[in-house]
């Protein structure tokens, strides 16, 4: 779907982007990590025709970027972490004229106003104009705005950013949708669990250079592989048999007591030790009630990966 | 399809009261002057003093008409475009298909269709100036063209101040200081030296008139400084010398406008009128396409620079 090459860009003498190589997959909802000032948004603009790389290469559905941006202008959607609205124009009014903008009939234009305000919750504003609306919902309307030419690639650049509680759920909600009908989203945001709940892939950058990309499970893998086992026992009496059989089991460093019939097991990194361990606890008649590797603390992720960039 | 920023601007345009406020405003200073014509008419009958005098209010109208538009177009047009950028909208413009072309068009034509409703607004009392007599309709109706045309020139310029400023306060001051180049800038010839070959045509000439007859038109129009024809205050002179055989005395007190004398009449007025109104429309051409250039970023410059380091 997307693939950008050695993706390069200064700002004068400044390397904002380093050699940025990165491949999205279609349909996928891909997060865009990072600390502020990462790349996150000159990628998002160069992925959005708004800046042009120094240098690499951008293609996305076989289309290249530098070669034919108007093709790319209408396979993308954009929307930018900060943005403005037009006075005097009414929620509908304002979708209508980015819909004629990308040069949409008016049959369709009516029909898609119509579909969006109601995929954004907005159906009921329609009429509403846009400088009354809250910040949460110009948010969404600039969502729809991004959506109103039917783009194969949504770009949002910190959408979620100074909404309240609710207005991420909505969004959230919004996204999953836009998962359901199968467009690709790259999302950004610089907090890395908010995103990580909800998508597909994560590529972290940090001063232009890529840090990591893959799916989230890769980088639970790659930093959370060796975090130790939490084994909830079905009654705190076995725990003393628990620790015993924990011990005779190769490759455990420590085990130690959460609380009553709760176990923190740590084991080398990998799934063969942590089931060798299940296994030498049911056979040794100890009820496990639950059993998983401790979650992952993805602050503590996102400042480990970023800190060695 | 109709231009989508011309359209969607027009619409937020007539939607607030400044813009009724503003004609009605305008259209009362040739009220003002028809009412007194009528009073005159009135009180003198019709009578050659009265044609007189109503021929000075003509001139005295289309004046004060001309600075109007002169003073306003820049303002109306000079936030076009850093008014997007103020308002973070020009992103969410430039990502749709509209070329930068197409947005500038937008705007000028926006812009210029409310001047020129304002500019035709005061047309039907100019008319009842007339009713007294002393000139006729066609005349006055060319006066209204010429204004067309400069409030179209003087739109241009508010646009390209803005196509380069971020704000509209710098975009304001550098489209007036255009204005005033050209407005004022322009006259110079006639207040500094007078080109050795002008000079010996009409100091050792005693037949300058009898000379000229026997040039070329595009000769005696090249006598002329050619920046003199960009002004567009000459070229109301000349429009109102031509339609009322009056203010020579006035035009030629001007430095060395003496020098230019035999030239413009040689020339004939209207002629000069004619050059300078398609000298202001190809400088507006001009303006146009400098103001699209500007609007859409441009190629990275600074990898250029990388390489000269």
């Amino acid at each position: 779907m997307l693939e950008t090459k050695e993706l390069t860009r200064y700002y004068g003498s400044f390397l904002a982007l380093d050699h940025l190589s990165l491949t999205i997959g279609d349909g996928e909802l891909h997060g865009f990590v990072g600390p502020n000032g990462a790349g996150k948004t000159t990628t998002m603009r160069i992925l959005a025709t708004l800046l042009a790389p120094s240098s690499g290469d951008v293609v996305l559905d076989g289309v290249n970027l530098k070669k034919n941006p108007r093709r790319i202008r209408e396979m993308v959607g954009y929307m930018p972490d900060f943005f403005g609205v037009y006075d005097n124009l009414k929620a509908w009014e304002y979708l209508d004229f980015y819909a004629r903008c990308y040069g949409i009939r008016a049959e369709q234009r009516k029909k898609m106003t119509g579909q969006l305000l109601d995929l954004v919750g907005l159906a009921d504003k329609r009429d509403a104009y846009v400088n009354s609306l809250s910040r949460g919902m110009k948010q969404r309307l600039c969502m729809a705005h991004a959506l109103i030419h039917d783009p194969k690639l949504l770009i949002l650049d910190e959408p979620a950013s100074g909404m309240d509680p609710r207005a991420r759920a909505d969004m959230k909600n919004i996204l999953r949708t836009l998962r359901e009908m199968g467009k690709t989203v790259l999302i950004s945001s610089h907090i890395l669990p908010e995103l990580a709940e909800m998508c597909d892939a994560l590529t972290i950058i940090d001063h232009g250079k890529l840090v990591f990309s893959g799916s989230v499970e890769a980088l639970n893998e790659k930093m959370n592989g060796d975090a130790p086992v939490e084994v909830r026992l079905l009654s705190d009496g076995e725990t003393d048999e628990a620790v015993r059989i924990a011990r005779q089991c190769p490759g455990v460093t420590a085990i130690g007591q959460e609380g009553p019939g709760l176990l923190r097991v740590k084991l080398p990194a990998g799934e063969e030790a942590a089931a060798y361990l299940l296994s030498m606890l049911m056979q040794g008649g100890v009820r496990v009630a639950d059993f998983h590797r401790a979650p992952l603390n993805l602050e503590k992720v996102f400042m480990e990966v970023t800190a060695d960039a | 399809m109709l231009n989508p920023i011309l359209a969607s601007s027009a619409r937020r345009r007539m939607r607030t009261m400044r813009t009724p406020l503003i004609i009605t405003l305008y259209a009362l200073l040739p009220l003002a002057f028809a009412v007194s014509s009528v009073l005159t008419m009135s009180q003198s009958g019709l009578s050659i003093t009265a044609m007189r005098q109503n021929v000075d209010q003509y001139i005295m109208l289309t004046v004060l008409q001309f600075f109007l538009v002169v003073l306003v177009a820049p303002a109306m047009t000079a936030g076009s475009i850093s008014g997007e950028r103020e308002r973070q909208t020009l992103e969410l413009l430039l990502v749709t298909n509209t070329g930068s072309m197409r947005i500038v068009m937008g705007k000028l034509l926006e812009a210029y269709a409310f001047l020129a409703l304002v500019v035709l607004s005061g047309l039907p009392m100019t008319c009842a100036v007339l009713a007294v007599g002393g000139l006729s309709l066609h005349l006055a109706l060319f006066s209204f063209l010429f204004l067309l045309v400069c409030a179209f020139a003087a739109a241009c310029v508010g646009l390209f101040a803005s196509s380069l400023f971020k704000k509209t306060v710098a975009a304001t001051v550098t489209a007036y200081l255009i204005i005033f180049a050209i407005g004022v800038g322009t006259l110079l010839p006639l207040f500094m030296g007078v080109s050795r070959t002008l000079r010996e045509l009409v100091d050792n000439n005693p037949n300058v008139s009898a000379t000229l007859a026997n040039m070329s038109m595009k000769d005696i129009a090249a006598l002329m400084p050619p920046i003199l024809y960009v002004n567009p205050g000459l070229g109301l002179f000349t429009l109102l010398m031509d339609q009322t055989g009056l203010l020579n005395n006035t035009f030629y007190s001007l430095g060395n406008s003496y020098y230019y004398s035999d030239i413009l009449n040689a020339l004939s007025f209207r002629t000069f009128t004619y050059i300078n109104m398609g000298v202001m429309l190809a400088l507006s051409a001009v303006l146009i396409v400098l103001s699209a250039l500007a609007v859409r970023p441009r190629k990275n410059p600074i990898r250029r620079k990388r390489k000269k380091q």
